[in-house]
């Protein structure tokens, strides 16, 4: 149990970022390169933390604050609706940075540079657990199945997919929707957890973390960003007896991890299995993964 | 009101110097460069190392950290950019170079953290300056206004810099390789322009323009800090879009309409929403004009 003790925060810390990295893999699984979970995360932790703070129940803040993400997904998602690659990630930076100053300038509700603290704690990191575990079930629901191969074939080639009966735009609006709720969900958890929610919180570097965790995890598998999470975490934890180089032994190991094994944590033990498997059929080698492919 | 359009256009000049490199390697190799900004630092932190073990005069401080500065930014397209774009992107279509895209991406996040870690250690995270006396500061006053001896230089690299790298690119056969290289980089290879080299000239020019900007921000305002090119980064983000990516006329526009922007904005509204000129800026663009307000270049791709 002391290992839970000392390691809670971590724990909690990663569940956190397990939700925060959904919400960038259900749009990135369908195409959609998209980083507005993290202005989300802002949406969602300021309005749970200001409603929590004026005495409303805190499963009943949670909701409204997820469902409040919801319209706003849904204008952006009409706004941006013509974007692609780079382009539109570019515009979800700078949404999530423009709610960033929203959130230093709108002092009433978020307390401005301060931020909100002393948000009354009312989670649990059992129930952090189990909205977390809830999450994945849905992320594995969207994944499996015909949704999977549908959003794969949205990402691979947009026109093909459009020709095999997809509605990609319904699709991808449905999925830019529930990234954002998920975004929103991770930003309430991380207000009520804490009891604090800062501008800082919401920053360029959150954006950095959450792709960061995503690719080096593997883009679009749930069990990826499960790992990447893990690896954002822990991994500097870890490193932290080399005092001050630890960020030195960070940058390198991220840039082998995408060099050697672009498809991630998940790509590299998967291919490791398909070798393995291939060595017992007597020599037969398992067929080269097409790339591009998940 | 001339005094603020004069500061106005020194900001726009780092901006410009800065977003050049960012635009050029982003618009010819797709490398969305976020280790940019810690090659400004760089530009600033290698004044601040080399004048702190000796005297030495400016122009070679500058040219210092130039070179470093394009050292570096090939470095890490040697080491981490060049072998992903031949591994996923080459031959692989569309798919293939999203994927390349976003590999480098977190590629250059980690580059970053490398090189912001290296100058935290040695600066002890502190803000530090440059010797006092490396540039010693005059200051000028014409018809009413009062620019001092580094903000002119500031002035006269990013105006001299921008025409000759313009020119560059749209005259010299080296130029019109990169344009090709932007369009198709296969056929570029084939019809005998070696992408690596080109690659290689880009990724020099953009390190050595964004440590240029570094030394003569730093020299300025007299102040060298680990994370000061983050800020820079963001900016240079809406200038790009602002301008076209790859354009290097669009670019010069760009910085100087931000920079007029969050001056007026500063001055006329309040000094808090500043920041989010950018960001607003981003956004309307992208969603009004996603080729930028110049879509002039023929090597852009949006």
């Amino acid at each position: 149990m002391s290992w839970f003790d000392d390691n809670e925060v971590l724990i909690q810390s990663a569940l956190i970022l397990v939700l925060l990295g959904y919400s960038v893999q259900v749009t990135l699984r369908a195409g959609v390169f998209s980083l507005a979970g993290v202005g989300f995360y802002g949406i969602g932790g300021y309005a749970a933390g200001y409603l929590v703070k004026h005495d409303w129940p805190t499963p009943l803040a949670m909701i409204v604050a997820v469902l409040l993400c919801v319209p706003v997904a849904f204008g952006l998602a009409l706004i941006l609706g013509r974007l692609r690659s780079l382009y539109l990630a570019m515009a979800t930076v700078a949404f999530d940075l423009l709610i960033v100053t929203v959130a230093l300038n709108w002092d009433g509700v978020t307390g401005g540079a301060a931020g909100l603290y002393a948000i009354p704690l009312s989670l649990t990191t059992l129930a952090v657990v189990l909205i977390a575990v809830g999450g994945t079930a849905v992320v594995i629901w969207r994944q499996r199945g015909w949704r999977g191969r549908a959003d794969e074939a949205m990402r691979l080639d947009e026109s093909l997919a459009r020709s095999l009966g997809v509605a990609v735009t319904r699709r991808r609006i449905e999925a830019f929707v529930l990234s954002a709720m998920f975004g929103g969900l991770a930003g309430t958890i991380d207000a009520l957890l804490f009891s604090t929610m800062l501008p800082e919180k919401i920053g360029f570097s959150l954006i950095i973390t959450a792709l960061t965790m995503v690719i080096i995890g593997g883009a679009f598998s749930w069990s990826g960003v499960i790992v990447g999470a893990i690896f954002v975490t822990w991994l500097p934890e870890v490193l932290r007896f080399g005092g001050q180089w630890r960020d030195v032994v960070y940058g390198t190991i991220v840039v082998i991890m995408v060099l050697f094994a672009p498809d991630g944590f998940v790509g590299l033990v998967r291919d490791g299995v398909r070798a393995l498997r291939g060595r017992r059929l007597g020599g037969l080698t398992a067929p080269e993964p097409v790339r591009g492919e998940a | 009101m001339a005094q603020h359009l004069l500061n106005a256009l020194i900001l726009g000049s780092i901006y410009l110097l800065f977003a050049l490199g960012l635009t050029l390697s982003w618009g010819v190799l797709d490398i969305m460069n976020l280790a940019h900004g810690a090659v400004f630092m760089f530009g600033g932190f290698t004044a601040y190392v080399i004048t702190d073990a000796a005297a030495i005069s400016f122009p070679v401080v500058f040219v210092a950290a130039v070179v470093v500065g394009a050292a570096l930014s090939l470095a890490m397209d040697l080491v981490a950019y060049r072998p992903l774009r031949r591994r996923l992107a080459v031959g692989q279509g569309e798919a293939g170079r999203s994927k390349a895209e976003l590999g480098t991406l977190i590629a250059s996040v980690g580059m970053a953290s490398i090189l912001l870690a290296i100058a935290g250690e040695v600066t002890k995270n502190a803000t530090v300056g440059i010797r006092e006396g490396t540039l010693p500061v005059h200051v000028y006053h014409l018809v009413g206004l009062r620019i001092t001896n580094v903000q002119l230089i500031i002035l006269v690299v990013a105006l001299v810099g921008s025409i000759a790298l313009a020119l560059f690119v749209q005259r010299s056969r080296h130029g019109r390789a990169l344009r090709a290289l932007a369009y198709d980089a296969w056929t570029t290879g084939l019809l005998g322009a070696s992408p690596g080299r080109l690659a290689s000239v880009t990724m020099l020019v953009a390190g050595g323009f964004a440590a240029g900007a570094g030394v003569l921000y730093a020299t300025s305002l007299n102040f060298v800090d680990a994370q000061m090119g983050e800020p820079l980064l963001l900016k240079a983000f809406a200038i790009i879009i602002l301008g076209g990516v790859g354009s290097v006329w669009g670019t010069m526009a760009g910085a100087y309409l931000l920079a007029i922007g969050e001056t007026a904005t500063g001055v006329y509204v309040s000094g808090d929403l500043q920041s989010g000129v950018a960001f607003l800026l981003i956004l309307v663009l992208l969603v009004a004009r996603p080729q930028g307000l110049f879509p002039r270049a023929a090597w852009q791709r949006a």
